[in-house]
């Protein structure tokens, strides 16, 4: 419990961490492969604000159009995923007591992966990729969930087996409905599992934005339980927590943020395990720091992979391999000079 | 020495002879096709395709009856027959090739690799022919090929001539005209036709330029940058499921798809969008064998309406469906290019008119009998 302390000594560090999501996301919106200049950046935004405000209602230029309608949505899109994400892993890591736990143990990116390649495969009606891969995504993690399940106890152990269980049979699934479709859909379905945001609107961001930010809240709300089951099962039980009820709780919060991030953005790895990890291990594991900490850091390293991802070719960069590239590095630099630390 | 020499001459000369009688009996024909392989054909009766290309390019040519088994993805065409299935194209089943005992397999020139094909069928006596039938530049000596080898060369020329004549009255205009920037969009939203494409091939004939035509295969590009392209004509291919344009006078599903692709943010930020050029066109019985030089027809048309306005792609499609031994029916693109439309009205102008003509007819009557 020295976080107690260090929280008072560290304040404006924390508030200057709060705050990087949304000075990056600011400096992103004048990013892109379009040049806009920052003070024409700053007054599409001001104009748009005092539309809402004071029902201004002007034509839209290309400008206006490029910043409201393309980047913001992405650069926040990017942010919520990004956040939810590490968010996720952060709890895993503590409720598996491992920190190899990404977000996906439990078979949610298998699931998606398989809802969003039937939907594409049978052409169904518009927004079925998001809705089949959230349902999907929810669907492999309540499998792998009761399938671990043995007489009311539900052991870790068991827990990441069914994981690996689920994880196949869907992985498995997924390529039997690669195997039968056309190739046209066949692309689809590769675009739509390596992830990408190039699909982020204000609407898309409407539907899972207040569900995430539901879970973060409730999870923060929450974290000190997490503390105590960071602990083993009967050290948590002595001191009077109900292992399974909460573990469930925390696990199906987590799984419905990532849900919601997955269905929307395509399966992003390693940022789930990374930024968690890096949190751990520059300001210790007391899940009160680590998942708000872990939620603005999440947030601002996706929002600067997308940036780079979208705005350095004229193509774009699949967004998955940015995050693997540029955390990998980061990551090891870290994990050699903290190598003695203790974990959790 | 005179007589040893003219009986060793009449022995070499008999021997020539025999052989050449020989050659002409056995009647092997050698061919090459597009992958550079010297290929002896001895009969071609029983023929195995490994692709839609294929089936397309002999049914043009009339033998259809000697086709014996399909790849997959073939037997999906709507005008396929009902034959055994072989696999895909791309990694195709051994056995099920050997059991219908073809004379020879036509497959594309680079799928499936040799050591699938070529190799496992040493031996077994069956040829492999390769052969696209997908590229505007190679198809016409290609179908000469399949004609040669189907015995029906005569009549190949002849289909390709006319095709390729189609193609060189398209080229010779669009040699000299201005170049329209294009943005080819392929069935996954923000996935761009890019170079080494058909879709970048065709808009190269007719008289486009293809924004992103220095990016490889097809690149994944985002709203930004189709809009800093600024395409002044937006094509999107859309699959036969969505446009369903078999179904003549049903257009609610391709108009919803429409409305909605009309509603990204980036479209009427482009010229496309803004002078109304954003098209959706079915490419499934489209983008094959001479149904490119429709398409091709049907761009030029879309990016040079002025200079192309006698051009009547449609027609041209009409022809490559009915060889095909289908109807031509439905809408094909959305929305309906401008001469298409004049057409329509043309059809119903007469109806009317005649409605007016018996109406004057009526109404001078009815006045002369009160007068």
């Amino acid at each position: 419990m020295i976080a107690y302390k260090t929280a008072l000594f560290k304040f404006p560090l924390y508030t200057f961490i709060i705050l990087l999501p949304f000075i990056i996301a600011v400096f992103s919106a004048g990013i892109g492969y379009l040049r806009i200049p920052p003070e024409k950046v700053a007054g599409s935004i001001f104009r748009q604000i005092q539309a809402a405000f004071l029902g201004y209602d002007g034509e839209m230029t290309t400008t206006d159009v490029v910043i409201i309608q393309i980047r913001l949505p992405r650069i926040i899109l990017a942010g919520v995923v990004g956040c939810s994400l590490a968010v996720c892993g952060a709890v895993l890591q503590s409720l598996f007591r491992n920190p190899l736990v990404e977000p996906y143990i439990l078979g949610i990116s298998s699931g998606a992966a398989f809802g969003a390649a039937l939907a594409i495969g049978l052409g169904l009606f518009s927004g079925s990729v998001q809705s089949l891969a959230f349902l999907f995504g929810i669907i492999s993690v309540f499998l792998a969930y009761s399938m671990a399940k043995t007489g009311g106890e539900v052991p870790v152990v068991n827990l990441v087996l069914a994981g690996i269980i689920v994880s196949a049979l869907f992985t498995a699934l997924t390529s039997l409905v690669k195997f039968f479709v056309d190739p046209h859909q066949l692309a689809g379905i590769v675009y739509w599992i390596m992830g990408s945001f190039s699909h982020a609107s204000w609407s898309s961001l409407a539907s899972i934005t207040p569900p995430i930010i539901a879970c973060l809240l409730l999870i923060m709300a929450m974290s000190w339980r997490l503390n105590v089951l960071s602990l083993s099962d009967e050290e948590a039980k002595a001191l009077g927590v109900k292992v399974n009820r909460e573990r469930f709780v925390f696990l199906s919060l987590s799984t419905f943020m990532t849900a919601c991030a997955v269905s929307i953005s395509g399966i992003i790895g390693w940022v789930g395990l990374l930024i968690p990890h890096i949190v751990r291990l520059s300001f210790g594991s007391d899940s009160r720091t680590v998942i708000p900490v872990s939620a603005s850091l999440g947030a601002s390293f996706m929002i600067l992979a997308d940036d780079i991802a979208r705005s350095a070719f004229s193509f774009e960069l699949p967004i998955s391999v940015l995050t693997t590239i540029l955390g990998a590095p980061v990551f090891m630099f870290l994990v050699r000079r903290r190598a003695r630390r203790v974990w959790l | 020495m005179h007589k040893v020499n003219i009986i060793y001459i009449a022995k070499v000369a008999t021997v020539i002879v025999i052989q050449l009688l020989l050659i002409s009996v056995s009647s092997a024909l050698t061919i090459t096709d597009s992958a550079g392989n010297a290929v002896e054909i001895e009969k071609a009766e029983r023929i195995v395709c490994l692709n839609g290309d294929c089936l397309e390019a002999i049914i043009i040519l009339g033998e259809k009856d000697r086709i014996v088994g399909l790849g997959t993805y073939a037997l999906q065409k709507p005008f396929s027959p009902n034959l055994p299935d072989v696999g895909k194209w791309s990694d195709p089943n051994f056995e099920a090739i050997v059991s219908l005992n073809p004379d020879i397999v036509i497959t594309y020139v680079q799928w499936p690799e040799k050591e699938k094909l070529e190799e496992k069928l040493r031996g077994t006596g069956i040829k492999v022919v390769r052969l696209d039938f997908y590229k505007i530049n190679t198809i016409f000596d290609e179908f000469i090929i399949l004609g040669k080898i189907l015995g029906k060369e005569e009549r190949a020329r002849e289909i390709a001539e006319y095709w390729k004549s189609q193609l060189e009255l398209i080229k010779s205009r669009t040699e000299k005209l201005e170049r329209v920037k294009v943005y080819w969009e392929s069935y996954s939203e923000y996935s761009a036709a890019g170079g080494g494409t058909g879709w970048n091939e065709i808009i190269l004939i007719a008289g486009g330029e293809n924004v992103f035509g220095n990016e490889s295969g097809y690149p994944k590009v985002d709203a930004e940058k189709i809009i800093a392209k600024n395409p002044e004509v937006l094509i999107k291919s859309v699959s036969s499921s969505v446009f369903q344009p078999y179904r003549a006078n049903n257009t609610s599903k391709i108009a919803e798809f429409y409305e909605k692709l009309l509603s990204r943010p980036e479209i009427n930020q482009t010229q496309a969008g803004k002078s109304g050029k954003v098209y959706a066109i079915c490419t499934d019985m489209l983008h094959g064998t001479f149904g490119l030089i429709a398409e091709t027809a049907y761009v030029a048309k879309l990016l040079h309406p002025e200079e192309f306005s006698d051009l009547e792609p449609r027609e041209l499609h009409r022809k490559y469906i009915e060889s095909l031994g289908m109807e031509f029916t439905g809408i094909w693109i959305y929305p309906e290019l401008p001469a298409e439309r004049k057409d329509k009205n043309e059809k119903r102008a007469p109806g009317f008119e005649a409605i007016l003509a018996v109406l004057t007819v009526a109404i001078v009557l009815a006045l002369r009998r009160k007068t």
